[in-house]
């Protein structure tokens, strides 16, 4: 909320390219796990999926929640994540 | 209502047409998104298939998101003179602020425990205002003296209180520091009272002594005050008594005419040394009876230049026998009775015969019968000898080398 994470300021820094989709903030490597399983392995795919949802903070925490179980800070913090390197880099 | 179990039958198009039905933002169901679109319309359903209230219930979410700009906003407008980069978290501290900054309104830095203090603020303002200057001491100080410089008539009150304040504090602190200069000065008065006032009287009453004396002209005011310290009866009467000072340098200036003759006062100016006080004065003139002015016979009697100066140059230690001695000699070889000397005088004598000091003059008269024959004279002369030049000590000590010597002989090899 108040302060970004170092792991945020990195990813936001430049493109992800094929950035793992652990180097989303928010996301370890439980739910990375949990991603990957899901077939969302780069974090790119997590980007096409924000996408998709329009960029819609709720849906994309309940698509969080509902694909990895991400608690709402997590989420959250992956949503700020690419939406700040969406509308640095989109 | 009917529509709900036949969500999972759906397929993703039929989904995304129901999903515009009820009003939902138009979002491409594919297979990752089909769960999050079911659970949503199925809400949707729930509530009733409305779009406007889909789309109130979407504005209430934004204006979810409006009450937090809002309250990023809200606070920049009321502290945007203070407030430049502020995190959200501090924002929050905000709605505090603005009761603290109605408090802290006439604070600048670092009075805070001060303006809690005075303030009638509750505790948390307290805090708040603790908070807010370690948060934001620079700049929000700077916006605020800034502020101050800018509107003066609308911050009189403000400036008011805080002068009041300063004022308060200044106050206690000299009081303070009051208590600390008179307890110093008590402190220090009584030093410089003991060193200082014999300066000043020294200063005051001293030039006509000093100018008598001859080797005191030289000196200063402090050498003296330090000479007159030596002896703490001097300070004491100085402090109690300024008028008693004269007189004792009066007594050390006459002193002086004393140095003239120099045998006689040379052992007793010793004594004055030892007895500052008025008493030795006395001593100047009664301990010997040769200074008798009252009798000038007597004082004829006793001009004899060559007893009196080889005695006091010869030996200082045995000074009073040897006195005693040449008394008894000169009382011997002249009768001392005269009918000038008053009764007093004689009581005076017999008492010195009395007194312990006297008794070589027993001595004396038992040898003045002797002095006729050669041997007496021969004795008389190897005492004075001995007294003079220590020879018993000598030949002793001569002895004693000597048998040493000879034993160190006899027992070597």
């Amino acid at each position: 909320m108040s302060g970004t994470t170092q792991k945020h300021t990195n990813f936001v820094a430049e493109p992800m390219g094929n950035k793992p989709v652990t180097e989303l903030a928010g996301i370890g490597e439980t739910l990375g796990g949990r991603l990957t399983d899901a077939g969302f392995d780069k974090a790119y795919t997590v980007l096409g999926q924000f996408l998709v949802l329009k960029k819609d903070e709720e849906l994309f925490k309940e698509w969080m929640k509902d694909v990895c179980h991400a608690s709402s800070k997590q989420a959250s913090d992956c949503y700020n994540c690419l939406n700040d390197w969406s509308e640095e880099f989109l | 209502m009917s529509d709900l179990p036949n969500l999972d039958s759906l397929s993703n198009k039929e989904l995304h047409a129901k999903c515009l039905q009820y009003g939902l933002p138009n979002i491409p169901v594919t297979d990752t998104s089909r769960k999050v679109i079911q659970r949503r319309l199925r809400a949707a359903m729930l509530d009733g298939p409305k779009s406007s209230k889909n789309a109130a219930a979407a504005k209430k979410k934004t204006t979810r998101r409006e009450t937090i700009h809002s309250s990023k906003t809200t606070p920049a407008e009321t502290t945007e003179t203070r407030v430049t980069g502020k995190s959200q978290s501090r924002n929050n501290n905000n709605t505090r602020q603005t009761i603290a900054a109605t408090t802290g309104n006439y604070s600048p830095f670092g009075n805070t425990s001060i303006r809690s203090v005075e303030t009638t603020t509750t505790v948390s303002d307290v805090g708040s205002q603790s908070e807010d200057d370690d948060y934001y001491n620079t700049g929000r100080n700077a916006n605020r003296y800034q502020y101050s410089l800018g509107q003066r008539d609308a911050e009189e009150l403000r400036r008011q209180v805080s002068l009041g304040k300063s004022e308060l504090l200044t106050t206690s602190y000299t009081r303070g520091v009051e208590g600390q200069a008179t307890q110093y000065s008590e402190e220090d008065n009584p030093q410089t009272y003991t060193y200082q006032r014999p300066h000043v009287t020294t200063a005051s009453l001293l030039p006509g002594h000093q100018q008598g004396r001859t080797y005191s002209s030289g000196l200063t005011n402090q050498n003296l005050s330090h000479s007159l310290l030596n002896s703490t009866s001097y300070n004491e009467d100085a402090t109690d008594h300024n008028i008693v000072e004269p007189q004792r340098y009066s007594y050390n200036g006459s002193a002086a005419p004393f140095q003239s003759a120099a045998p006689s006062t040379s052992a007793i100016r010793q004594r004055q040394t030892i007895g500052v006080s008025g008493f030795g004065r006395g001593r100047l003139i009664q301990p010997t009876y040769r200074i008798n002015t009252l009798y000038p016979p007597l004082n004829e009697f006793y001009d004899e230049p060559s007893n009196i100066g080889e005695s006091m140059e010869v030996d200082t230690d045995s000074e009073p026998e040897v006195e005693a001695q040449q008394q008894q000699r000169s009382y011997g070889r002249q009768p001392v009775e005269s009918p000038y000397m008053s009764s007093f005088s004689r009581q005076l004598d017999a008492r010195k015969q009395s007194s312990p000091l006297v008794r070589p003059q027993r001595r004396a008269t038992l040898a003045n019968e002797e002095l006729d024959s050669p041997m007496a004279q021969l004795r008389v002369f190897l005492r004075s000898l001995d007294q003079r030049f220590h020879l018993k000590f000598y030949f002793l000590l001569m002895l004693a080398v000597m048998f040493t010597t000879l034993v160190y002989v006899v027992l070597t090899p």
